[in-house]
């Protein structure tokens, strides 16, 4: 009887442990699943932008197809490529064309005064804030993911279901380094 | 940081949980013992028979009216759950505002909302009054609320809008809006009835039946005391801890602990809310105290600060933020009945990171 015991509970105290320990990471992956999404929303509302903002500038500019060329191609290979260190780095591509387009307008300042295009600029400018949102809270529930499937217990029942790591959407480093020192803007 | 940071965030999620269901629980048990002793002091100005004992006589009304009180308590926490944080929001004459009005606010909240994996971005709220100072209200992450004053949406910059924002994001993250929106509408109604009582006491004192009106002057006067020591206790319960917690939730989420430091410095220099000075138990709401004595602890505390200078559109460069130091912390008295932990303090916390 005693034994029964002793038996049922080595057999059950583990047993509940690892459905709590199932049940968390499997929470903790669909909040990766899901904080993913939610940078998908943003990067789609960026594709969407860039056709309109590639119009209205070539409206003013026309000689600058070569900028045109580029965004065109970037936001192409964005949106085909497929894992995340892929599309982490084409859509780094996406932003620096970006930047060099409206480094463009700024020698046209019809273009800088145009509605259509000062419009189109905001919403860009709030959807890379956005995005950046969007990437930091993915980022950190992929560090949580990450690392219950590396530390113990979670390991073994993470092992044992087969559970992946997650990866980050990174940045790349020439951005991190800007993002440690912003540059001043002085008036 | 992190790690301790996300942990301390789940404590407090279960801490306010707890506290939650201990208010709900407690709630009608304080109500009923209340009207208990109300009855007893109703009886004691009546005249009733001198051979029935009067604690009998308030068992066997207990009976009858115990269930219509339970029933007004239970209605009254339904209604304070569901439609509380509306009248948070009325208390404080705050307005919707839509996105048209200040794109810029709601960029904010809406970023700091996605940085913090929000399953919506709250409802944003304008208290049209120039002093400075931002709650966040609601039941949950999914139905929040925040409310910001009209003076500090003109003074902070669009980092340090984020910056409080992200404080309040916190607030909401931390499950900490809903044991405040209970406690203020639960405590809150004791207190009402207490004056409502004391009131209609008072008024109707010159008439002729001036006993039972005196007996209803003293059940208000009763609910009162107790309500006001409950406003205190639950005050001081619900722990100034919050606060460090929102102000560290604000600088993971933003990455920018600076702007929360000079959004707080600026804030400090007017807090004041007139139209809370009375609510003391909506104080704890407010990112920072906005009552008539938390204004004075805040001027104690930065008597040389010169406002020009806050006004200066480079004050994220942090120069400005060591030329004046703190010149006296509040007295220990001030701090343990304050609802938010010293404004000095905080700070000097954020300047760490």
């Amino acid at each position: 009887m005693d034994i029964l015991l002793i038996l049922l509970a080595i057999i059950i105290f583990p047993a509940i442990l690892s459905v709590f320990l199932y049940n968390s990471l499997i929470g903790k992956r669909n909040n990766v699943k899901e904080s993913y999404a939610g940078i998908e929303v943003q990067l789609k509302r960026r594709y969407d932008l860039i056709p309109n903002l590639v119009n209205t500038v070539k409206g003013y500019a026309k000689h600058e197809s070569e900028t045109f060329e580029n965004i065109t191609k970037a936001r192409t290979q964005a949106m085909q490529s497929g894992n995340i260190q892929e599309k982490a780095k084409a859509e780094n591509m996406v932003s620096d064309t970006l930047k060099s387009l409206f480094a463009v307008a700024e020698n046209y300042p019809a273009l800088k005064a145009d509605q259509n295009f000062l419009h189109l600029q905001q919403e860009l400018s709030d959807t890379e804030d956005k995005l950046s949102a969007s990437r930091r809270f993915y980022n950190s529930s992929v560090k949580s993911l990450n690392t219950s499937i590396e530390s113990v217990p979670t390991n073994i029942i993470a092992n044992i279901f087969k559970f992946k790591k997650a990866e980050f959407f990174e940045i790349d480093s020439s951005e991190k380094e800007e993002a440690k020192n912003p540059t001043k803007v002085s008036f | 940081m992190s790690k301790d940071f996300k942990g301390s965030i789940h404590d407090q999620i279960r801490a306010n949980r707890f506290k939650t269901i201990y208010l709900f629980i407690a709630f009608p048990i304080i109500i009923i013992g209340l009207t208990y002793f109300g009855i007893l002091i109703a009886l004691a100005f009546s005249d009733t028979p001198a051979y029935i004992s009067p604690t009998d006589l308030a068992n066997e009304m207990m009976k009858t009216v115990g269930f219509w009180v339970l029933l007004g308590v239970f209605i009254w926490s339904l209604i304070s759950y569901f439609l509380g944080s509306k009248m948070i929001l009325a208390f404080a004459g705050a307005k919707p505002i839509q996105k048209k009005d200040h794109p810029e606010l709601f960029r904010s909240v809406e970023n700091v909302s996605i940085s913090a994996g929000l399953p919506k971005t709250p409802d944003i709220y304008i208290i049209e009054d120039m002093s400075l100072n931002a709650f966040a209200t609601g039941n949950s992450p999914k139905d929040s609320k925040v409310a910001i004053s009209r003076g500090l949406l003109e003074k902070l910059t669009k980092a340090e809008l984020e910056a409080v924002m992200a404080h309040e994001v916190g607030h909401i993250l931390n499950r900490d809006i809903r044991v405040m929106l209970i406690s203020i509408t639960l405590v809150g109604a004791v207190q009402m009835l207490g004056e409502l009582l004391l009131r209609t006491g008072g008024f109707t004192r010159s008439s002729d039946n001036s006993k039972s009106s005196s007996a209803l002057f003293f059940i208000g006067l009763l609910f009162i005391t107790i309500g006001t020591l409950l406003a205190t206790l639950t005050k001081l319960a619900i722990s100034r801890e919050r606060e460090y917690l929102a102000d560290a939730t604000s600088a993971t989420l933003t990455h920018n602990p600076r702007a929360l430091a000079t959004a707080l410095k600026k804030i400090s220099e007017n807090a004041r809310i007139e139209v809370l000075d009375k609510k003391a138990s909506m104080a704890g709401l407010c990112i920072a105290d906005p009552t008539a004595s938390g204004h004075k602890n805040h001027q104690k505390e930065f008597t040389h600060i010169s406002p020009p200078q806050a006004h200066n559109l480079d004050s994220l460069n942090s120069s400005n933020l060591h030329l004046n130091k703190p010149s006296k912390k509040p007295s220990l008295w001030s701090r343990i009945w304050s609802t938010h932990p010293p404004m000095s303090d905080r700070i000097a916390r954020l300047e760490r990171y």
